[in-house]
């Protein structure tokens, strides 16, 4: 799944965890400033793409680091695809 | 004035309650419950039975840190002030009569959260020093089911009934090299903090716990590269995989085996993970171990034990 795929789902999975429609992300899109996620809000997100897209979760690589931005949750995200795909 | 250590004794409740029960009956969603089984890797919490009592905990705990001898302090580190202090008056006489202590001193240590069992062995330090040939008894942990408000900590753990005893004295199974602590006051509101203040002290106990295992182990003269075992404040997988990362500590040297049996017991947490990985078999003499508790409020403490030859 490339980037721009990603982000779709994340958009979309974004859209059900704030229960309101969210609009065009961009990389730089900050989850908590911006998007006005919490730390638990982002988890269920990534549960919820866990899902709808098969992303399997690895717990040892979350952290604060991959929750800054849409960018930084993206990378996290196609790395976990990547790893699976070994 | 160099102290050590003796084997901690680690008493749990005859019984443990899994996690997603004890957060149905929190009110806490699906989400969360799913959150912490599989992100947290928190599955059971030791709870005390209808017929156990903390201090019999306490007692036992103590009895087996003692070992048949005596001491002349005792230190009881507490997280919550919801604690036997609280909710049974005469708690200190009775524990100091059953252990055979009537004749000691007895302090409690609070208001320093989950960071008050470590600091009490800066305190025995000091009492050592001007006693060389006493000891000191420390004990650890905190009621933690006698409220479930108090027991769960939304988003990041829940604590359990499991308590910690240990002699300090001038000699013993891990030689005492130091500990440095810190506190950062603006999440002074612990459990009453805004989401936002919550958010932030998440990055900040990150951030902290690092610079406060770099401080500790420069402390004594080392690196954390050098450290060849971290026993962690149990209260979540996740961030222990941040600061692993962050510190730049191989994830294996980071010992997380009991956060699924036994979880988060307030500031009993690091010494129960030593004990754990002494009875497994991964100490050797000369290993150096860093202990850490990471505390609301915020605090952070980090002590550093060196394994001694085996007697």
């Amino acid at each position: 799944m490339n980037r721009e795929e990603i982000v779709a789902h994340l958009r979309v999975a974004l859209s059900a965890v704030l229960n309101k429609e969210v609009g065009e992300l961009s990389p730089e899109s900050r989850l908590f400033e911006d998007l006005a996620l919490d730390s638990t809000s982002v988890i269920e997100l990534l549960m919820s793409l866990e899902d709808t897209i098969g992303l399997e979760i690895d717990p040892d690589e979350l952290g604060p680091e991959v929750f800054q931005t849409v960018g930084s949750l993206t990378d996290y995200i196609q790395h976990g695809f990547a790893k699976a795909a070994v | 004035m160099p102290i050590g250590l003796s084997k901690v004794a680690v008493q749990l409740p005859g019984r443990s309650e899994p996690v997603p029960d004890i957060l149905l009956r929190a009110g806490r969603d699906a989400m969360e419950r799913k959150m912490f089984a599989k992100i947290h890797g928190l599955r059971e919490s030791p709870t005390l039975a209808d017929h156990e009592q903390m201090e019999d905990l306490f007692v036992a705990a103590g009895r087996a840190a003692l070992d048949g001898g005596t001491a002349g302090l005792v230190l009881y580190g507490h997280t919550m002030l919801t604690q036997e202090f609280g909710l049974r008056g005469g708690f200190p006489d009775r524990v100091r009569a059953r252990l055979g202590l009537s004749g000691s001193r007895f302090f409690g240590l609070s208001h320093v959260n989950c960071t008050s069992v470590l600091r009490s062995l800066d305190f025995a330090r000091r009492y050592l020093a001007r006693h060389p040939e006493d000891r000191v008894l420390v004990l650890g942990g905190d009621h933690g089911s006698v409220h479930d408000v108090a027991r769960v900590i939304p988003g990041i753990a829940i604590g359990g009934d499991g308590v910690v005893g240990l002699t300090v004295s001038a000699r013993g199974r891990y030689r005492y090299l130091g500990g440095v602590t810190s506190r950062d006051l603006r999440f002074h509101r612990n459990m009453r903090m805004s989401p936002r203040e919550a958010e932030e002290f998440s990055r900040v106990c990150c951030d902290e716990t690092v610079n406060t295992l770099h401080k500790a182990a420069a402390a004594v003269g080392m690196t954390v590269d050098e450290l060849d075992w971290v026993l962690p404040h149990l209260s979540n997988r996740m961030f222990w995989g941040s600061v692993s990362r962050r510190a730049g500590i191989p994830r294996e040297k980071v010992l997380l085996d009991l956060i699924p049996l036994c979880g988060h017991n307030f500031g009993a947490d690091a010494l129960m993970a030593l004990d754990h990985a002494d009875r497994t078999g991964r100490l050797r003499p000369g290993d150096r171990c860093a202990l850490v508790s990471v505390a609301q409020g915020a605090y952070f403490h980090t002590a550093i034990v060196e394994v001694e030859e085996d007697s």
